[in-house]
C-alpha cells in the first residue's frame, strides 16, 4: 500500500506540473517542484477519493517529501 | 408517464463592460498568465450603471421570447446581490416584465442559488402549485467585491442567465428528472460577506463583522466544492441509472476550471463533455449554469435529448445537482 500511495502522488503532481514522473521519487522535496497552491488541494481531494481517508494541502505542505506524504496518508488508511 | 417540468426557453444578460485579465494587472499584483493557469479565467463583465433587477429583467424578457409566452405564475430570483437588503427584488422582476400579481420571491443560495431556484420552481410545478415558472440567476458581484483582493477580484463577474419551465412530462426532451440539494451551515464563513446584516447589528463594535466586502477562503473552498458536487452529482447518477460515460454535458457551476476538471474526474465525466464559460464571464455565482447552458447551446454542443447534470456549490455552505435531458429550443 505505501508505494502504491507514493506511486499515486507522484502521478498526479507530474501530471499537474506536466513532467515526466520519473523525475519525481519519494525523496522529491515539494518545495524544489514550483508548482502554485491548488496542486496540493488537488492531491488532497484525489487522496481521499481513491484511498478515503482525509488529509489535508496544509498536511501534505508540512510533510516536505513525496514519501513522507505518502507515508501520512498510509498512516491514516491504518488507523481507518 | 410523470408530470414533470421541463425546460422552454433560455435568456441571458451580461453588462456592457468588459474587464480584461490585463485590466486587472494593472492595480493587483497579477497577471493574465498567473490568472488564467490558476482559474481558467479570461476575462468577466463588470456592470456600470446597471443593478441586479435590471440585469434579470433583460434575461427574464429573453427567456419568455424564447418559450414563446408572456404567461407564467411563479417567478424565482436567485441571488446574491438584491438591489435592496429588503424587499426581494424578485417581486419588481416579475411587475417589471409585467407578469401580473404572480408569486414571486428571492433565492439565497449565493454560488447555488440557480440549482436551487430551479429545484424548487420545479417542485412547484410538479405539485400543480405553477403551470410555468420564470427562474432567473442574477448577479452584480463587482457591487460587494473588495477592490484591493486579489483573491476575489480576478474571480467574480456579474450577469444573469433565466429559464422557463412549463408543466409536462418526463419522457419529453427538457425534463427535469431529478434533484438533489443540500447544505452545511458549520462551513458558514468559507465564502461570506460579514458586515451588514443582523449579527452585526446585534454585536458591540467587532471588527470582524464590520465589512461589507465578500471574503473567501479559495483552498478550503476548493476542496468542499470538489468533493460536495462530485457527491451530489453522483447521487443523481444512480438515480437516473446513468452511467458517466452517458452524460453528454456535464454543466457545473464556474468557479474553476480546475475545480470543473476534479469534479469531472471524481465523477468518471470525460473532461470534454464539461462545460467550460468562465473563460468569457468569470465565476457570476448564480448566473453562471444559465450563461454555461446558453452558450453550450449556441455552440452546437447542447443537442434535444442529451443527457445534462448540472452541479454546483456555494457559500453557505450550499450545495445541489439536477439531471434532465436537453429540449429543442434556441436561446436568446
Amino acid at each position: 500500500m505505501a508505494d502504491s500511495v507514493a506511486e499515486r502522488i507522484i502521478a498526479v503532481m507530474a501530471e499537474n506540473l506536466q513532467m515526466a514522473a520519473a523525475g519525481i521519487t519519494p525523496a522529491t522535496v515539494f518545495d524544489d517542484l514550483e508548482f502554485d497552491s491548488l496542486v496540493l488541494v488537488e492531491l488532497a481531494v484525489i487522496l481521499q477519493r481513491e484511498f478515503g481517508v482525509e488529509v489535508s494541502d496544509d498536511e501534505l505542505a508540512e510533510s516536505k517529501t513525496v514519501g513522507k506524504a505518502a507515508a501520512l496518508v498510509n498512516e491514516r488508511i491504518a488507523a481507518a | 408517464m410523470t408530470r414533470a417540468a421541463v425546460l422552454s426557453g433560455l435568456g441571458t444578460a451580461l453588462p456592457p463592460r468588459l474587464v480584461t485579465n490585463d485590466e486587472l494587472s494593472l492595480r493587483l499584483n497579477t497577471s493574465d498568465e498567473w490568472i488564467r493557469s490558476r482559474t481558467g479565467i479570461g476575462q468577466r463583465y463588470w456592470t456600470d450603471r446597471m443593478a441586479t433587477s435590471d440585469l434579470a429583467v433583460d434575461a427574464g424578457r429573453r427567456a419568455l421570447k424564447a418559450a414563446d409566452t408572456d404567461l407564467v405564475d411563479l417567478v424565482v430570483l436567485a441571488t446574491t446581490t438584491p438591489d435592496h437588503p429588503c424587499p426581494a427584488t424578485a417581486p419588481d422582476v416579475a411587475a417589471r416584465l409585467g407578469l401580473g400579481p404572480v408569486a414571486a420571491f428571492d433565492v439565497a443560495a449565493v454560488c447555488s442559488g440557480f440549482v436551487y431556484g430551479l429545484a424548487t420552481a420545479a417542485a412547484h410545478v410538479e405539485a400543480r402549485l405553477a403551470e410555468r415558472a420564470l427562474v432567473i440567476g442574477a448577479e452584480t458581484f463587482s457591487t460587494i467585491l473588495d477592490p484591493g483582493d486579489r483573491s476575489t477580484s480576478i474571480i467574480f463577474g456579474d450577469g444573469a442567465g433565466a429559464v422557463i419551465l412549463r408543466a409536462g412530462h418526463d419522457d419529453e426532451p427538457g425534463a427535469l428528472l431529478e434533484s438533489d440539494l443540500g447544505s452545511d451551515g458549520s462551513l458558514k464563513e468559507l465564502i461570506r460577506i460579514p458586515g451588514g446584516g443582523s449579527r452585526q447589528r446585534t454585536t458591540s463594535a467587532d471588527s470582524d463583522l464590520a465589512s461589507g466586502h465578500l471574503t473567501m477562503d479559495g483552498r478550503a473552498v476548493f476542496r468542499h466544492a470538489v468533493m460536495r458536487m462530485a457527491e451530489s452529482a453522483r447521487t443523481l447518477l444512480a438515480r437516473t441509472g446513468w452511467g458517466p460515460a452517458s452524460v453528454d454535458c456535464f454543466v457545473a457551476h464556474q468557479a474553476n476550471v480546475r475545480i470543473l476538471h476534479a469534479v469531472a474526474d471524481q465523477l468518471g465525466i470525460d473532461r470534454d463533455r464539461t462545460v467550460v464559460d468562465l473563460d468569457r464571464v468569470g465565476n457570476t455565482s448564480a448566473a453562471s449554469i444559465p450563461l454555461a447552458l446558453s452558450r453550450a447551446a449556441e455552440t452546437g454542443r447542447l443537442m434535444p435529448g442529451h443527457r445534462v447534470l448540472l452541479s454546483a456549490f456555494g457559500a453557505g455552505a450550499t450545495w445541489g445537482s439536477i439531471a434532465l435531458t436537453w429540449p429543442d429550443i434556441t436561446a436568446d
